[in-house]
C-alpha cells in the first residue's frame, strides 16, 4: 500500500469516468436515433495480489437488449406488414365491388337489368324499353370486363411489388452479411460490436418486415437465419432470392414462385407457409389466391347470368318397351338439342333402396378430358359423367349406358331421341328426370331464352361453358359482350318464336327475368362463397349481392386483423424499445453522479499531490 | 411515467393520438356524408341485409314503373268500356221498330243514329295509349279497327259487309225471292195440286217441315227430303196439296216452313169465296167449268202462297241472313268451325267456299292467340302478374260492332216505293230487323251485358294495380327507413361523439406537451 498505489486507483477511477461520459453523451446524444440502444461500460474492481493495491477497470461497452421481447416485436412486424397489405389491397377490392350507392356496381347494373326487363314486360315492343335493356346489358358487361380488368391490374402490381420487394430483401441480405462481417472484424480486434449490433437489430427489423423468419445467433456467435419451414437462408453467407416478374397476367395463369439459391448453388421454392406472414408473403396470397378468387367470382356471374338467359331446358316424355302391360318403362328426349360441348344431360333415378341419385352428362368435344369429376358442376349432390360428343349419338348411348349400368336400357328409339328405361318392377329402380340442358347459340333458336351476351375471344363465339381449352368460363368476364346480333335488331328482345318475328310480346321479358331474378341454381365454391358440399345456392340477381358482400366482409376482416396487428405491433414496439431506449432524465442525473465522482477522484490526486509535496518538502 | 416513450422517434402515445384523430376525421365524414361507410366493408354485418334491401328498392322502382304504365292503360281501358256499353244502351234508345222513316239518303232515321253510334264504338276500339293499342291485342302498331267505310263497303276488290249480306240474301231469297222454295201446279176437271218443294238439298233458304189442312177435299202431304235412296240425285223436301173436289170457303191449308236456323213459321191459307181477304186468302173459283175452277183456284192457291213465302222471305229470311252475313263477315260465327274461316255462298248457292280472302279485313290488330289476356302484362310486384289484354276480336265487341253494321248496312228503301205491298214489305223488314237489333242490344233485366262482364273483369285488374301500387308505396317506405338504419348514422349521437371526441383530444395535447416540457435538462443549472 502507498501513495502510488493511491495514485492508480484514482487514475483508474478518472479514467473509468472519463469512458462512463463518453457513453452518456453518446447515449444522450442518441437518445432519439431511431434502434440505438442504451449502452453502459462495466466497472470491475481489480486487487494487485502482490502489492493488494486495488484499482478499477473499465469494461467494455455493452448495451442491454431483451431478446425476448425484441423476437416477439420481430414477430409481430412480419404480421403487421402481412396484414397490412392484405388490407390495402382487399380495401381496393371493396372499392372495386361495393361502393355504396355507386351506379356502376354490380348489384346496382344487375338491379338496372331486371328492372329494364320489368320495364320491357309491361311495354314489350316499345323500341325505348329494348334499347334500354340492351344497354343495361353493355353496363354489366363492361362492367365485368373492366372489373376483370382492374383485378389483373392488381394482380399485375402486387407481383411488381412483390418483385421490388425480392430486390430489396436481397440487397438486405447482403447488407446483413456485411454488417456481420464487421461485428467478427470488430470482435476479434477486441472492439465493442454495440453499436455494429444495433445496426444489425435494423436489418433484421427490416427483413422481418418482408417475412417471418427465425433469427438465432449460434453458439459460436454466428447469426443463422432460417424460413419458418426450416429452409436455411442464411448461415455465415446469405441466400439469393429471385423473383421473376410475370408478364401480361391473364384470368387463369399463374405468377412466377420465388426461388432461393443457397451459397453453395441449391435452389429450392418458398412454399405457402414461408410466405404467411410478412409483406412479400401477403403480396403472393393476394396474387395467387385472393384475386384470382376475385377473378373467379367475377367469371361465374358472367357465365351464370349469360348461361341463364341462354338455357332451354327440354324435359324427356314417358315411354315403355312397347311390351302390354309395359315391363320397362322411362323417358326419351331429343338427343339433337345437345349441340355444343358445354351442354347437358340431367338424369334423376330413384334407386332401389328409394333414394334419388343425380347424374349430369357434359358434353365435350375433346374426349382427352375423361373422366370428368364430379365437383366440376356446383351441385354437390350430382355425379358427373363426361359425354364424348365426337363419336356420334349410337356413341354417346354407349357412354351412358356405361355410366349408369345394367339397370337401365339405353338406346336411340324409333323418332331418334335418347330412350332410357329401367324395370322398375324388377330392379326398383324406376327413372324420374331425363332433361337435355342446352345453351342457345344464336338468337334464331327456338324458345324464350336468349343469347344475350357472348364470349368475346376467338372473335365471338356462343357462351355454353364448354370445358375444352382450360374451360369457357376461366376469363369470361374479360370477355363478355352483348350479342350483336341483339344490338341490330333489339326487337329480338320481344320477338316471339325464332328469330324475333314481327309480333312483340312480353314472353321473352318475362322469361329472361325469370332465369335472372327466380331461377335458382348452385354457384361454385371456388368462389369462396359457400362450400364443395354446401355450396351457394341462389338466382343470379342474389349472387350479385352476395358477392359484394363476400368482399365487403373480406376487406372488412382484412382491415380487423390488420387494426389488431397494428395494434399488437405498437404495444410490443413500445415494449421492446422501453426496454433499450435511453432515458435522458436518467443519463443526466447520471451525469451528475459522474461529475461527483470525478471530482471525488480528482480530490484524491489532488491529496496525494498535496502529500506528495509534503514529502518532497520534509525531504 | 416515463417521457423517453414519447422522445423515441415511434412513440407509442403519438399513435394513440393518431388514432383518436382518425377516429374523428371519419366521424366528421360520417357527420358530412351521412353515410356509416363510403363501401360495404364498413357496413357491418349487415351488409348483405343492405344490398338485398338495396335489391327490392330497385325492384320496387322498376314495379312503381309498370304500375304506372299499366294503371294509365287500364283506366283508359275500364273508361272506354263504360262508354262503349253507354253506347249499346243509347243505341237501344235510338233504334226504334216502330219508326219507318226513310230519309233522302235512303237511310232510315234509326240507322243514321246507329251509325253515329258504330262510328263511336270504332273509334273507341282503337283507343290507343302512349303507343299501346287497347283492343289490339298484344302487339298493334295501327288502329285495330278498320274505318266504317272499308268495313260496309269493303276496298282493294275485297267485299265489305254489304256486299257479304248482299251475297248471303241472293243465297237465301233465291232468284225469285221465295226463299229457294219453287211451286207448280197441276189441274184438271176432277183434281187439283200444288206441289211445293226447295230447290235443293242444302242449308240455304227456307225449308219444308210439314203441312196440314182442314180441308174436306183435299190433302197436304210432306215429304221430307230423300238423300239415302239414291245419294248422288237427293231428292229434296216437298209439300203436294191435293184437291179433290174444290174447298169450301174457310177450309185452311197450314205450311210449316223452317227459317235456317231451325224456327219454324206456319203459312196458313184461307179459301175464300169472294175476293177481298186479307193476305193470305185466296179464292175459290166459282167458274163453271170444273177444269177452269180447277185451275183458277189452285193458281190462286199458288199465287197466294208466293206472296206469304216472299214477304217471309224479305223479311225473316232476310234478317237471319244478314245477321249470318254479319257473323261472318265479323269472325262471331260458330266456335271450332274446321276450318276456322268465315265462309260466303257458292255461285251455285248449294254449299260454302272459304271467303278468306274475299272479305275486307275490319280488324288489323294481333292475330287471336286463343287467349287475349295474357297477351299483355304487367309485372306490378313480386309474383304479381296482371293480365289486360283485349282485342276488338273478342266476341262481346265484335258482337256490338256487327249489331250495329249489319243494322247500318242493310238497305230499307222499297224496290217500288209507290207499290204499297213493297213499301209493306220493307217496312216489315225493318221492323224485323230494328226489332233484331235491339233485343240482341239489349240485357234483360239485371243481367249483365257481355261488355260489361269485361268492364268488371278490367276493373279488378285495375283495383288490383291500384292495390299493388299502394302497397309498394309501403313496402318502399319501410325498406328506404331499414337502409337508413343499417347505412346511416345517428346525426345527434355523432355530434355528441365528435365533441366527446375533441375535447378528449385536446386534452391528450395537453397532457402530452406538458409531459415534453418535463424533463430534468430544464432543472440543471
Amino acid at each position: 500500500m502507498g501513495l502510488s498505489s493511491a495514485l492508480g486507483a484514482a487514475i483508474s477511477g478518472i479514467n473509468l469516468v472519463n469512458r462512463q461520459m463518453d457513453v452518456a453523451a453518446g447515449n444522450i446524444t442518441n437518445a432519439d436515433t431511431k434502434g440505438y440502444s442504451l449502452k453502459s461500460v462495466t466497472s470491475v474492481a481489480v486487487v494487485n495480489g502482490d502489492t493488494g493495491a486495488t484499482s478499477v477497470r473499465s469494461g467494455a461497452v455493452e448495451r442491454d437488449i431483451n431478446t425476448m421481447l425484441r423476437s416477439a416485436y420481430w414477430q409481430n412486424l412480419s404480421q403487421a406488414g402481412h396484414s397490412a397489405v392484405m388490407a390495402d389491397y382487399t380495401s381496393r377490392l371493396d372499392q372495386l365491388f361495393g361502393q355504396i350507392d355507386d351506379p356502376t356496381s354490380l348489384p346496382s347494373l344487375m338491379n338496372d337489368l331486371t328492372g329494364s326487363l320489368r320495364d320491357l314486360a309491361a311495354d314489350p315492343s316499345s323500341l325505348a324499353a329494348q334499347s334500354t335493356v340492351i344497354s343495361h346489358s353493355q353496363a354489366l358487361a363492361y362492367e365485368l370486363n373492366s372489373a376483370s380488368r382492374a383485378v389483373q391490374d392488381m394482380r399485375k402490381d402486387a407481383d411488381q411489388q412483390a418483385v421490388l420487394q425480392v430486390d430489396a430483401l436481397n440487397t438486405l441480405m447482403q447488407d446483413i452479411e456485411a454488417q456481420e462481417d464487421r461485428i467478427l472484424q470488430a470482435r476479434h480486434s477486441g472492439q465493442s460490436t454495440a453499436n455494429l449490433e444495433d445496426q444489425m437489430d435494423l436489418l433484421l427489423e427490416d427483413l422481418t418486415g418482408f417475412m417471418d423468419v427465425n433469427i438465432v445467433t449460434a453458439s459460436d456467435g454466428g447469426l443463422r437465419i432460417s424460413t419458418l419451414s426450416g429452409q436455411t437462408i442464411y448461415d455465415d453467407k446469405a441466400s439469393s432470392f429471385a423473383l421473376d416478374r410475370t408478364s401480361g397476367f391473364m384470368p387463369g395463369s399463374e405468377g412466377a414462385a420465388i426461388s432461393v439459391t443457397s451459397p453453395s448453388g441449391q435452389k429450392s421454392e418458398l412454399n405457402s407457409y414461408d410466405l404467411s406472414s410478412g409483406s412479400i408473403g401477403a403480396l403472393m396470397t393476394l396474387r395467387d389466391e385472393t384475386l384470382p378468387q376475385a377473378q373467379r367470382q367475377l367469371d361465374e356471374i358472367a357465365s351464370q347470368m349469360a348461361m341463364a338467359l341462354s338455357r332451354q331446358t327440354t324435359g324427356g316424355v314417358a315411354v315403355d318397351d312397347g311390351l302390354v302391360p309395359p315391363l320397362q318403362t322411362g323417358l326419351a328426349v331429343d338427343i339433337s338439342l345437345l349441340q355444343s360441348a358445354g351442354d347437358r344431360i340431367e338424369l334423376e333415378f330413384v334407386d332401389s333402396r328409394g333414394e334419388t341419385r343425380q347424374y349430369s352428362f357434359i358434353a365435350v368435344d375433346d374426349p382427352s378430358l375423361l373422366p370428368l369429376d364430379s365437383s366440376l358442376t356446383a351441385n354437390p349432390n350430382d355425379v358427373v359423367v363426361g359425354l364424348d360428343m365426337s363419336a356420334g349419338a349410337a356413341a354417346m348411348d354407349a357412354q351412358i349406358q356405361q355410366a349408369l349400368g345394367s339397370s337401365f336400357a339405353v338406346s336411340t328409339n324409333g323418332s331418334g331421341d335418347l330412350q332410357v328405361l329401367a324395370n322398375a318392377g324388377g330392379s326398383g329402380v324406376s327413372l324420374s328426370k331425363l332433361n337435355v340442358v342446352s345453351s342457345m347459340t344464336s338468337v334464331n333458336d327456338a324458345g324464350n331464352g336468349l343469347p344475350v351476351f357472348v364470349d368475346g375471344r376467338n372473335g365471338g363465339q356462343p357462351i355454353t361453358g364448354y370445358l375444352e381449352n382450360g374451360g369457357q368460363l376461366t376469363g369470361l368476364s374479360a370477355s363478355i359482350t352483348v350479342n350483336n346480333d341483339l344490338i341490330m335488331d333489339p326487337s329480338i328482345l320481344s320477338g316471339t318464336g325464332a328469330g324475333g318475328a314481327v309480333e312483340q310480346s312480353s314472353m321473352r321479358a318475362e322469361q329472361l327475368l325469370a332465369s335472372l331474378t327466380s331461377e335458382t341454381m348452385y354457384f361454385s365454391s371456388s368462389v369462396g362463397i359457400g362450400t364443395e358440399r354446401a355450396p351457394l345456392s341462389g338466382t343470379v340477381a342474389e349472387f350479385a349481392g352476395e358477392l359484394v358482400a363476400a368482399q365487403g366482409q373480406q376487406s372488412a376482416r382484412a382491415s380487423e386483423l390488420d387494426e389488431s396487428a397494428q395494434a399488437t405491433l405498437a404495444l410490443s414496439q413500445k415494449n421492446y424499445e422501453d426496454s433499450y431506449a435511453v432515458d435522458v432524465d436518467a443519463q443526466l442525473v447520471f451525469l451528475m453522479e459522474l461529475e461527483n465522482s470525478y471530482a471525488a477522484n480528482a480530490r484524491v490526486l489532488d491529496a496525494i499531490n498535496q502529500m506528495l509535496d509534503d514529502l518532497m518538502r520534509v525531504v | 411515467m416515463s417521457i423517453s416513450g414519447i422522445m423515441g422517434s415511434r412513440s407509442y402515445m403519438l399513435e394513440l393520438i393518431q388514432n383518436k384523430q382518425d377516429k374523428l376525421e371519419t366521424k366528421s365524414m360520417q357527420l358530412a356524408s351521412g353515410r356509416v361507410a363510403e363501401t360495404y366493408a364498413g357496413v357491418g354485418p349487415q351488409r348483405a341485409t343492405s344490398l338485398s334491401i338495396r335489391t327490392e328498392i330497385s325492384a320496387i322502382d322498376s314495379y312503381q314503373r309498370s304500375v304506372n304504365l299499366s294503371s294509365t292503360q287500364l283506366d283508359a281501358m275500364t273508361k272506354t268500356l263504360e262508354r262503349m256499353d253507354e253506347l249499346r244502351t243509347e243505341a237501344v234508345g235510338a233504334i226504334d221498330p216502330n219508326t219507318y222513316l226513310v230519309g233522302s239518303n235512303g237511310h232510315t232515321t234509326s240507322q243514321a243514329a246507329a251509325k253515329v253510334h258504330m262510328l263511336e264504338v270504332i273509334s273507341l276500339l282503337n283507343t290507343d295509349v302512349a303507343g299501346y293499342y287497347l283492343f289490339g291485342g298484344g302487339d298493334a302498331n295501327a288502329n285495330p279497327v278498320a274505318p266504317i267505310d272499308t268495313i260496309l263497303e269493303g276496298e282493294d276488290g275485297k267485299m265489305g259487309l254489304k256486299d257479304t249480306m248482299a251475297a248471303y240474301s241472293a243465297a237465301h231469297l233465291g232468284a225469285d225471292g221465295l226463299g229457294r222454295l219453287e211451286t207448280a201446279t197441276t189441274s184438271d176437271a176432277v183434281s187439283a195440286s200444288l206441289t211445293l218443294s226447295e230447290d235443293m238439298v242444302g242449308a240455304f233458304g227456307l225449308s219444308l217441315v210439314g203441312a196440314t189442312t182442314t180441308s174436306a177435299s183435299g190433302t197436304a202431304v210432306f215429304a221430307a227430303e230423300d238423300a239415302v235412296s239414291d245419294p248422288l240425285n237427293p231428292v229434296p223436301a216437298s209439300i203436294v196439296t191435293s184437291l179433290s173436289a174444290l174447298p169450301a170457303a174457310g177450309d185452311t191449308f197450314t205450311y210449316e216452313v223452317a227459317l235456317p236456323d231451325g224456327t219454324t213459321r206456319s203459312i196458313e191459307l184461307t179459301a175464300q169465296a169472294s175476293e177481298g181477304g186479307e193476305a193470305g186468302s185466296f179464292v175459290v173459283s166459282q167458274n163453271a167449268d170444273p177444269a177452269t175452277a180447277f185451275n183458277e183456284t189452285i193458281s190462286a192457291m199458288e199465287a197466294a202462297l208466293k206472296a206469304e213465302l216472299s214477304v217471309l222471305s224479305q223479311t225473316e229470311l232476310r234478317a237471319y241472313s244478314d245477321d249470318v252475313a254479319g257473323q261472318e263477315f265479323f269472325g262471331t260465327y260458330e266456335d271450332g268451325r274446321i276450318p276456322d274461316a268465315p265462309r260466303l255462298p257458292d255461285a251455285a248457292g248449294t254449299g260454302y267456299v272459304d271467303a278468306s280472302s274475299e272479305l275486307a279485313q275490319w280488324y288489323t290488330g294481333s292475330p287471336d292467340s286463343g287467349n287475349v289476356r295474357q297477351e299483355k302484362i304487367a309485372l306490378v310486384d313480386n309474383g304479381l302478374k296482371v293480365e289486360y289484354g283485349a282485342s276488338a276480336l273478342e266476341k262481346p265487341f265484335a258482337e256490338l260492332l256487327q249489331t250495329m253494321a249489319v243494322y247500318v248496312a242493310a238497305d230499307f228503301t222499297p224496290t217500288d216505293p209507290s207499290d204499297p205491298q213493297s213499301l209493306a214489305i220493307a217496312e216489315s223488314y225493318y221492323n224485323t230487323l230494328s226489332t233484331a237489333t235491339d233485343s240482341f242490344l239489349s240485357v234483360e233485366g239485371d243481367r249483365q251485358s257481355d261488355i260489361q262482364a269485361v268492364t268488371v273483369e278490367m276493373s279488378l285488374t285495375y283495383s288490383a294495380v291500384m292495390n299493388a301500387d299502394s302497397r309498394l308505396e309501403q313496402k318502399s317506405l319501410t325498406y328506404s327507413n331499414m337502409l337508413g338504419e343499417i347505412e346511416g348514422v345517428d346525426k345527434t349521437e355523432l355530434a355528441a361523439e365528435i365533441s366527446f371526441l375533441q375535447t378528449n383530444l385536446e386534452a391528450s395535447y395537453q397532457a402530452t406537451s406538458m409531459l415534453l416540457n418535463m424533463s430534468i435538462a430544464n432543472y440543471l443549472k
